[in-house]
């Protein structure tokens, strides 16, 4: 019951999502955050359960803080992905899955990342991707709208006029789009 | 059988120095000595390996850890086993978690609590030095990691017999423009100051532009330039 759509642009990444939340047929929340910054260069988009999706995000803060700390280095959107989806896939085998599915997508030294991954565990780049009851709809949008050479700011349209178009046909989205745009630096 | 508190072991002697990683160090300063020198662009390792009976294969000294680790050590070589299989699972442990090579300043502190681990209880401390080569996003990396648990970094390090030795020669004639061949020839021909006539050594070296440790072994310093063009 949401729509949250990944976009990878040449100079950044782009987030978006609605901001209801349901419970069955009653709107429970008009003003739900649904992207959540991990830090600087990474953000998470969130459907599904929402405590299992923050206390997911909460961790991989946590690890990406401490890794740095350590190694003197940042953890890469590969990295940080990769985490979830261990994660994800322990929470699967051990019969107490995590009800949700992330969008992660943030910048690093090699550029822009896009991944999307799921309970089960699996962790796929991609150059464009939705997810939530109203993915289908923002599909539709994003299949005839995206191409690989976007500038951020095109992408950053497309994925609010994703979002847009899923609220006006998908009961389980609505009240309103968030964007959020994480563009590459120029010195890393 | 009575209590008798002279079998449990002190930690500390008189001076507050831990007498039984004292021991360890001797330990390491008994093993055959291995070096390891960095330079901008790579690192090198190599330890000598002591001659053996004509039917016998002499043990490796320089051990590769994951695709850009290498590690080679002094003293006691069962313990260095022990801490090669170590670094190794957790180089693939980290792989699995995160799905990229570990970072060398991580799996030196993992070593390094090893170490440590061995001087908090009254067991025996791990009888041998390493000294270990890597490369990750930060570069060429050199370390030293001894008994006790502590880890030098820095671009020369010397353990095992005559080591102090080695490394006043290595101070006076580490020069960070060296190519590799001159590296090696360098360690072959401190190893032969120290007291080893025509030695056997094993190198291990990784380049900053190819994330692979990569060994070979030495006959002698005549052999040296021709074994190692990479």
């Amino acid at each position: 019951m949401t729509t949250i759509v990944g976009l990878r642009a040449v100079d950044g990444v782009v987030l978006a999502s609605d901001r209801r939340a349901s419970k069955g047929f009653f709107i429970a929340s008009k003003t739900t955050q649904k992207i959540l910054k991990v830090d600087e260069t990474l953000a998470v988009a969130i459907a599904g359960l929402v405590s299992d999706a923050v206390y997911l995000v909460n961790v991989v803060r946590a690890e990406r803080k401490l890794i740095a700390l350590r190694r003197g280095y940042p953890m890469s959107v590969a990295e940080s992905s990769k985490l979830i989806s261990n994660l994800f896939y322990s929470g699967m085998r051990n019969y107490l899955p995590y009800f949700a599915e992330l969008i992660v997508a943030g910048v690093d030294d090699e550029g822009p990342h896009v991944y999307s991954s799921d309970m089960s565990g699996s962790i796929m780049a991609e150059e464009f991707v939705s997810s939530g009851s109203g993915s289908p709809i923002a599909y539709g949008v994003l299949e005839s709208l995206y191409n690989p050479n976007l500038k951020l700011e095109d992408a950053r349209n497309i994925a609010v006029k994703a979002v847009e178009a899923a609220m006006q046909r998908d009961p389980g989205s609505g009240n309103g789009v968030d964007v959020l745009t994480i563009p590459v630096r120029k010195v890393m | 059988m009575s209590f008798d508190p002279s079998r449990f072991q002190k930690f500390y002697g008189p001076e507050g120095r831990m007498t039984l990683v004292d021991r360890a160090l001797e330990a390491v300063m008994r093993g055959s000595i291995s070096i390891g020198l960095r330079f901008p662009k790579y690192a090198v390792v190599a330890s000598m390996v002591k001659p053996t009976r004509k039917l016998m294969k002499p043990s490796d000294k320089v051990f590769i850890v994951d695709d850009h680790v290498g590690v080679t050590g002094s003293g006691y070589i069962s313990d260095l086993y022990r801490i090669v299989d170590h670094m190794r699972l957790e180089t693939q442990r980290h792989r699995l978690l995160f799905d990229a090579a570990m970072d060398i300043g991580s799996l030196v502190d993992s070593v390094s609590g090893y170490f440590h681990s061995y001087t908090l209880y009254p067991v025996r401390p791990q009888g041998v030095a390493v000294i270990i080569a890597g490369l990750d996003k930060l570069g060429v990396q050199l370390y030293q990691v001894d008994p006790s648990g502590t880890a030098f970094y820095g671009d020369a390090f010397a353990v095992g017999a005559n080591s102090d030795k080695a490394l006043d020669i290595i101070e006076t004639g580490y020069n960070p423009d060296m190519n590799l061949d001159e590296a090696i020839n360098f360690i072959v021909s401190v190893v032969e100051k120290t007291g080893n006539p025509e030695p056997t050594i094993q190198v291990g070296y990784i380049t900053a532009d190819k994330p692979f440790f990569t060994r070979h072994t030495i006959n002698g310093k005549t052999d040296a330039i021709n074994k190692t063009s990479p």
